[in-house]
């Protein structure tokens, strides 16, 4: 390989990483985070001579930080990180356990939280819908400035990104609540999920739900909020076997997809199933005494 | 570009497409044979290798993210006279069939006893999601492991 | 000789001499030998299942940076295959299936062959491609190979015609007449199953060079002897000029019994004179692999008031894909595995072959037995709630026993399936067999039964007794990852004389230096390789005692080898060593070698019953009874499996350890064929699973510890009384679970695999269709 030195590079800064990303080259430039999904590209038959522009050198995208309160999270965060940085609150279960039971260790330690939702065309992501029930926002910036929006806007114009794009920090609301987070498989773990469903409620005294937001992952072809099963289950107290039914009256809602792995069919049958027991874990004895 | 990194233990650096992956590199630049290319996706770990300590899939890492780094491959764990706990383990009860993924639940193995010491066997089953075997089933591999758990010598490795 | 087959002298349980340097990635296998001085090749395929080729160009490819060498159709044209040669290694003029090769390309490396594959031009004039058993059956279908009668036929005797590859039958007795009985209940069902990849990790890989005059061909298989072949017949040159060596073998389970890459590295090393490696890549592997073939499977029985099954009707459609190849020979196996497991008063059964345009299938770890054994199960379940009979109770009189006559009118040995259901029974008493369980789950229980076979065949072996006292080995055996050849073999050869298996070298296989074999599968590597070593070392004994007892003064019925010494017998310390008797024999005789030989004893069946069969009896029967409990998710669908067990059938167990990984290995090998490990056949013909992302094997979290009994003393002719026991574990697991699961749900269970969403669907039964379309 002749002129290597233009393939790869390792900016220092979100500045350096822009500028080689918006430059005119002979291939396009891409953002190299874990490199899970992108050093796969050949397996889906994609072009893969391009330009990596690795973010790894970049030290303000491997922060945790403290804001306000919420947390602010570096997009080179990997899963593993982000699973140990969380701490017991209960509003982080969802996405503690979508950290840590995606996929493998070993890819865990590697695939990054930027990567995950910049990923465009993976069908079953596990944090997407934990971020999605905890309203997280994304931080992204191009050399003609920075822009701040919720992940549902950010997924929605994730096809027809600029290229001089990157994501670089994932922000969480200060945490309130208590978070569920449940995957449906064809084996016990090592897979992607065929249904996940992450849920975030926050009750009043009487226990019932004040405020509710549930994200679905692989189920439609992006990760999406069940709307009408939230509107549903407002105002009502936390019952699994209720939420299970007002998911199955709702199921007509979706549009699941049929995929090598499961039938639209399918993945419609186990949603009520999966939202009973995100339901059941966050009406657990352990969850429920904890702080709010 | 030139990659400069420490594999098993000597200075290298490498000068070739930094996009290839550690897994074609190592194999076919170094010619260490034993990480294994079963699957190229990350879901069988038959090319784990350890990255500044930790266990990864050889075929999902680019060569340019590796400056500085700190590589150990199954040709760097054990010597012909001392095998490390995780291997004598494994000869000791005769798990070994076919051989090709047992590099790669050497290099997880080794890792997670390091860290877990006395192990259940969901806890091993867990840290194996992903290591596949096609050969033994799995449960002659966890015993062997489960063996060394609580072992009075932690696991830690001869290395030539 | 009075220690020859003495089972007492072998060292059990000894250890694997490949074990340190495999667990620290020091065996090179195929896929490792490639170094800097080789050209690496990549196959140009078919990207459509069906078509005729109306340009293939290969002049751009030709030229370009790296390429050395290209081979395409003219280069090959011989047809190969098992019973008719109907397969030519590269498509000539029209395309049978999605992957079928076209072009091979050889250069510097890989992006160069694999851009030099892009650079051939392939023009395709596309037809409708003939996907499933269904439609190759259909009165007009299009014939996949027109030109069939034209094909040589390599074993007469069967019929054909059309989109039919071959047809084996079974006619004994008079069914018709027992079905018109009208004290006899009739039950009948119809069964289907799907494909199943071996996934071996090493995949398909041979390294080829071609140096004065012949073929050195090193490669990943179970059979050098038919890779020599097959090279030889494809290639149009003499069988002598063709060498095959074969290293380490990353797991095969059947998928390397057949020759499959090794001609075309063969034609580039000879075109480009240069060492040419080609290796199939995952997505190759998933998409043309020799995959345990996918079948529909229908069977009828008579069962008279006392609960005996007075006939059974079969037929099997086993898919073939575009290709004869090794489904030819398996329609042979339904006369056993369908029809070898109860006694029978009357048998018909018709196994077809049948083309379609879909990727080759091949042998897989008790081929066409496992779903045989499934479908006869569940049928035999579906017999015992017809007639109100306890199915412990009717499999217990019904088993094949001592005396009895199989299918093919050959007469069974011993009463071995019954009192091995005895003892699964006595350990694990059934209380129930379905239920609710505390979690709210289905439960189910199931014992089922099953009959396999070793398949015997041609082995070779010469035993070289060297100066130091130690002993090689050389036969065509090769180590596919079952540890025969570490174990097994050693352990038959030390037995014999009389010393420690460690000073057993074992030569690895090499065409050139060691005998004609038929391959490791079949469970016959430590049947008919080890008889034909016993047979060796038969040999050397003779010489060795011959000079032992001139020297001792005493005759070699006196004498015994024991400890690497010939001794007096019942006098230790008498002898000498083997390396003094070694010594005086070069100085009289000459080194010490001997040659053994094995092959089918051909047991005999009733002249007439079998038409087109490659074998009419089965010369070694193997038996095993499974249990198991499973607990189902009504919603889901999912199977857990709560207890698992085995008693197997091993007539005398050298290597318990061994055979433990097997029971483990083969059992957790089939949960995977029985619940999750799917392949799916796309409209365009091409595989659905194209990694491991979609193909789900089972991980360590699937799997549970598998309780086994070991059950010896059955009668069998393999040395020290042994069965091979690496097969046989796969054989009835999809039947256990399936007998299983239909205890737990009430439901039918007809189809596999059995994966969650398909036992979601049987449970929804008609509320799966009967909601509106989601839109």
């Amino acid at each position: 390989m002749t002129q290597t030195d233009v393939v790869f590079h390792r900016p220092e800064t979100i500045a350096a990483a822009l500028s080689i990303l918006s430059s005119a080259a002979p291939r396009p430039a891409i953002p190299l985070a874990g490199g899970t999904w992108i050093m796969r590209a050949a397996l889906r038959g994609e072009d893969t001579d391009k330009t990596f522009v690795s973010l790894a050198n970049i030290a303000s995208l491997h922060s945790i930080e403290n804001t306000g309160g919420g947390l602010t999270i570096g997009a080179m965060v990997s899963h593993t990180a982000l699973a140990q940085a969380l701490g017991a609150d209960p509003a982080h279960a969802g996405l503690r356990m979508a950290c840590a039971a995606s996929a493998n260790p070993a890819i865990r330690h590697r695939a990054t939280i930027g990567g995950n939702l910049c990923s465009d065309g993976f069908m079953a992501p596990d944090l997407v819908p934990a971020l999605m029930a905890l309203g997280a926002m994304v931080t992204l910036q191009a050399p003609s400035g920075e822009r701040r929006l919720p992940i549902a806007d950010f997924l929605r114009g994730r096809g027809a990104r600029p290229a001089a794009e990157l994501l670089t920090h994932v922000h969480l609301p200060p945490p309130r609540g208590t978070a569920a987070h449940a995957r449906a498989l064809l084996r016990q773990a090592g897979e992607y999920p065929v249904a996940v469903v992450s849920v975030l409620a926050g009750c009043r005294d009487d226990a019932t739900c004040q405020s509710l937001r549930i994200a679905l992952s692989a189920v439609e072809p992006a990760p999406r909020r069940w709307e009408a099963l939230e509107n549903a289950l407002l105002d009502r107290p936390l019952d699994p076997e209720a939420a299970r039914d007002a998911a199955q009256a709702r199921i007509q809602d979706l549009q699941p997809r049929d995929g090598v792995d499961a039938s639209g069919w399918y993945r419609a049958r186990l949603l009520p199933q999966l939202v009973q027991r995100a339901f059941a874990d966050l009406t657990r004895p352990t969850a429920k005494g904890a702080p709010q | 570009m030139t990659v400069s990194f420490t594999l098993n233990g000597r200075a290298r650096s490498f000068s070739g497409d930094p996009r290839a992956s550690l897994l074609e590199v190592l194999r076919d630049t170094y010619r260490l044979t034993g990480a294994k290319e079963v699957c190229g996706e990350g879901f069988c770990g038959a090319c784990m290798v350890r990255i500044d300590g930790h266990p990864a899939t050889a075929c999902l890492v680019p060569m340019g993210t590796l400056e500085g780094s700190d590589l150990r491959t199954i040709e760097g764990i054990g010597t012909e006279e001392e095998l490390n706990p995780v291997q004598q383990a494994f000869v000791d009860f005769d798990v070994v069939q076919c051989g090709m993924c047992f590099p790669g639940m050497v290099m997880t193995l080794t890792h997670f006893m390091k860290d877990n010491p006395q192990p259940t066997r969901e806890d091993v089953k867990s840290a194996l999601t992903g290591n596949i075997c096609r050969c033994t089933g799995y449960e002659r591999i966890i015993d062997a492991v489960m063996s060394l758990s609580g072992a009075a010598q932690p696991v830690t490795e001869a290395q030539p | 000789m009075k220690n020859a087959h003495d089972p007492s002298l072998a060292v059990m349980d000894l250890p694997r001499r490949d074990a340190r340097d495999k667990l620290r990635g020091r065996t090179r296998y195929t896929v490792d030998q490639a170094g800097p001085e080789v050209l690496h090749a990549v196959l140009l395929r078919a990207t459509v299942a069906s078509a005729r080729i109306t340009r293939l160009d290969v002049t751009p490819a030709l030229t370009m940076e790296g390429v050395h060498a290209i081979a395409t159709h003219g280069d090959a044209p011989g047809l190969h295959g098992i019973g008719i040669a109907d397969h030519p290694i590269f498509a000539s003029d029209i395309v049978r299936y999605h992957g079928e090769p076209l072009a091979v390309i050889a250069a510097e490396t890989l992006a160069q062959a694999r851009r030099a594959a892009d650079a051939v031009i392939v023009e395709y004039e596309a037809m409708p491609p003939v996907l499933t058993l269904q439609a190759a059956l259909a009165p007009d279908a299009r014939l996949v190979h027109p030109g069939w009668e034209g094909y040589e036929v390599l074993h007469p005797g069967a019929t054909r015609g059309g989109n039919i590859a071959w047809e084996a039958r079974v006619d004994r007795g008079d069914t018709d007449a027992a079905f018109a009985r009208d004290d006899v209940t009739i039950v009948e069902g119809t069964y289907d199953v799907g494909r199943q990849n071996h996934l071996s990790f090493e995949p398909r890989a041979v390294i080829a060079s071609y140096e004065d005059g012949r073929f050195h061909i090193q490669t990943s298989t179970q059979a050098p002897w038919t890779v020599k072949h097959v090279v030889a017949r494809v290639l149009e040159v003499p069988e002598s000029a063709v060498r095959v060596i074969v290293p380490a073998v990353g797991g095969g389970f059947g998928l390397k019994f057949d020759c499959s890459l090794e001609p075309y590295a063969a034609i580039l090393a000879r075109k480009s004179g240069r060492t040419v490696s080609l290796v199939n890549s995952r997505r190759e592997e998933m998409m043309t692999c020799l995959c345990r073939e996918n079948a529909e499977i229908h069977i009828r029985s008579a069962i008279d008031a006392e609960g005996e099954i007075v006939a059974r009707e079969a037929s099997v459609l086993m898919d073939c894909g575009a290709y004869g190849g090794e489904q030819v020979f398996l329609t042979t196996m339904t006369a056993h595995t369908l029809a070898g497991n109860y006694r029978l008063g009357a048998a018909k059964i018709v196994t077809r072959a049948v083309y379609t345009n879909t990727p080759p299938n091949g042998a897989f770890r008790a081929c066409n037995g496992v779903y045989n054994t499934f479908a006869l199960e569940r049928h035999t379940d579906e017999i015992c709630k017809a007639i109100g009979m306890d199915p412990i109770t009717f499999r217990r009189r019904n088993v094949i026993g001592d005396g009895d006559i199989g299918a093919t009118g050959q007469t069974f040995q011993g009463d071995v399936l019954a009192p091995m259901l005895d003892r699964m029974i006595d350990k694990y008493p059934v209380e129930r067999r379905s239920g609710r369980l505390p979690d709210g789950r289905l439960y189910g229980r199931a014992t089922t039964v099953g009959t396999w076979f070793i398949f015997v065949g041609p082995s070779a072996a010469t035993v070289n007794l060297n100066a130091d006292g130690s002993a090689t080995l050389v036969t065509a055996g090769v180590e596919i990852g079952s540890g025969t050849m570490m174990q097994s073999l050693p352990q038959i050869v030390a037995a014999n004389l009389g010393i420690h298996p460690d000073a057993v070298i074992v030569k690895t296989a090499d065409t050139d230096a060691a005998g004609r074999d038929l391959g490791v599968g079949g469970g016959r590597t430590t049947v008919s390789i080890g008889a034909a070593s016993e047979a060796a070392c038969a040999e050397v004994r003779e010489k060795l005692l011959t000079v032992a007892a001139r020297l001792l003064q005493t005759n070699t019925a006196a004498l015994v080898l024991t400890n690497g010494r010939v001794e007096i017998d019942g006098k230790p310390g008498s002898g000498m060593t083997l390396k003094s008797v070694i010594a005086e024999a070069e100085l009289t005789t000459g080194p010490i070698a001997g040659s053994g030989a094995f092959t089918a004893p051909g047991t005999t069946a009733m002249p007439g019953c079998a038409t087109g069969h490659f074998i009419d009896a089965i010369d070694i029967p193997v038996f095993a009874v499974h249990d198991c409990e499973v607990a189902v998710d009504e919603i889901s669908g999912r199977c857990e499996i709560l207890s698992y067990r085995v008693v197997q059938d091993v007539g005398r167990a050298l290597n318990r350890r061994a055979i433990h990984r097997q029971i483990q290995g083969g059992v957790v090998q089939g949960i995977g064929y029985a619940l999750t490990e799917e392949v799916t056949i796309g409209p365009d013909g091409a595989v659905g699973q194209t990694g491991l992302e979609s193909y789900r094997v089972p991980l360590a979290g699937d799997v549970l510890p598998i309780d086994f009994e070991l059950y010896e003393g059955a009668p069998s002719l393999g040395p020290l009384g042994t069965k091979g026991a690496g097969e046989v574990p796969i054989l009835n697991v999809a039947a256990s679970l399936a007998c299983a699961i239909a205890n737990a749900t009430g439901k039918q269970v007809t189809s596999l695999p059995m994966t969650p969403e398909r036992i979601a669907t049987l449970i929804a039964g008609e509320a799966r269709y009967s909601v509106p379309p989601l839109t």
